[in-house]
């Protein structure tokens, strides 16, 4: 047959240089896509606003940590979901509910900032000074990784693009809010609760709208 | 899935199944003659996997095998060392195949495949549109029709169509402008679109 011929050329072709490949190529791959991005999103920064005045002293505070770790483990286990859902034959997996553990974690901190706050000092520990402005701030830093990442994984193998976009927009959102916290001087658990959220899960919404026309291979 | 289940039980397809993950980490490792005989084994397989769901003799089964051949070797890198090659493979097939009937769901709901007539219309169109033309021009005088043809459809300046007709460049000019009020006063009368629709 003709055309059974034309595959066992294209086998021919394919096969004639092999390149070895690690098993943790796609890991590798991923995570570049990753750096790449949060590079691109730190340098907008550094040539935008800057980091905040204080940092120096700041990194030593609590409230500096707690953002970095809530983005941060977000951001980690959104990365290990990217990852899972980067090989076509990817499984469901309960790796996402890892991600109650931080907000958990930190509504209990805004729980316990709440409880002990003078009335007056309520509104102030929602809404800070930058309330309105945070979440875009997020989702700008946000876009790199988000383009990064969701480059890298179109060259994988996603199956369930709707969810991978998903994971993408969390990584990014995630990453973004990582960057985002070396400006922001706000140190209020319940505000990071609510506003670092807010701009962490709009990346993944748009993420899961965009993913079956982005991710498409 | 079947093969899965084969796989639990440890039947022949099992056996199989060692034998493709053996060939697949070879071929990570970069060993060519491996490669060779698991792309091989894969044709075969992704062959009877798309014959059984779009029948053995529909015309894009081989492009598919292909394009999904080239799928396994362009993202080998997603294969995860310690799951079954099978599992890993169908599960390309099966996107390929989702993408493939999605495609052609939408090829046929926009009616792609009429979309040929759509052209030959715009063809006939054409011509008769130059049809119009020509008998339009038969109306007018030769000297008319002759500077008109020059300049206006074959695009030659009023020097140039001059040097090719004979004609004085003013001479051209004065058919040109005579010759088109001529065309437009008859175009008025009958317009030739309506005249052809009502005879097709």
């Amino acid at each position: 047959m003709q055309t059974s011929e034309r595959t066992a050329e294209l086998i021919q072709h394919l096969t004639a240089e092999v390149r070895p490949i690690s098993s943790h190529a796609l890991v590798r791959r991923l995570f570049a896509g990753l750096v790449v991005g949060i590079a691109i999103a730190l340098l907008v920064l550094l040539l935008s606003v800057g980091v905040r005045a204080d940092l120096r002293t700041a990194v030593f505070t609590g409230p500096f940590w707690m953002k970095w770790f809530y983005a941060g483990s977000l951001s980690a286990i959104g990365f290990a979901w990217c990852v899972r859902l980067a090989r076509p034959d990817a499984k469901s997996t309960t790796l996402p509910w890892w991600m109650l553990a931080p907000i958990a974690l930190l509504l209990l901190l805004a729980l316990y900032e709440l409880r002990y706050a003078p009335p007056e000092a309520v509104h102030k520990l929602w809404m800070g000074h930058s309330a309105l402005i945070c979440p875009f701030n997020i989702m700008g830093f946000a876009l790199p990784v988000f383009v990064s990442v969701a480059l890298m994984l179109r060259r994988l193998a996603p199956t369930r693009l709707r969810l991978a976009g998903f994971a993408a927009g969390c990584v990014a959102g995630a990453s973004g809010a990582v960057v985002y916290a070396l400006c922001c001087n706000e140190s209020a658990a319940p505000f990071v609760l609510i506003w670092y959220s807010v701009g962490m899960v709009l990346p993944a919404l748009v993420g899961a709208a965009l993913g079956p026309r982005l991710l498409r291979w | 899935m079947r093969v899965a289940a084969n796989l639990a039980m440890g039947t022949s397809l099992s056996v199989a199944e060692a034998e493709l993950h053996a060939l697949m980490l070879a071929s990570l490792a970069g060993n060519a003659n491996a490669y060779r005989v698991l792309l091989s084994q894969l044709a075969v397989r992704l062959r009877t996997f798309y014959g059984r769901r779009l029948g053995r003799d529909a015309a894009d089964l081989e492009d598919l095998v292909q394009e999904t051949l080239l799928a396994v070797h362009n993202r080998r890198a997603t294969y995860d060392h310690g799951s079954p090659v099978t599992g890993w493979v169908y599960a390309i097939a099966r996107y390929k195949l989702i993408d493939f009937l999605r495609r052609r769901k939408v090829r046929d709901a926009l009616g792609l495949d009429d979309c040929e007539e759509l052209f030959t219309a715009d063809d006939n169109e054409q011509v008769a549109a130059a049809r119009d033309v020509a008998q339009l021009l038969a109306n007018l005088s030769e000297r008319q029709r002759e500077a008109i043809q020059l300049t206006r459809i074959e695009g030659l300046s009023t020097e140039e169509a001059a040097l090719r007709s004979g004609q004085s460049e003013s001479l051209i000019k004065v058919s040109v402008h005579r010759g088109l009020k001529r065309l437009m006063a008859l175009y008025a009368s009958n317009p030739p679109g309506k005249g052809d629709n009502a005879n097709e």
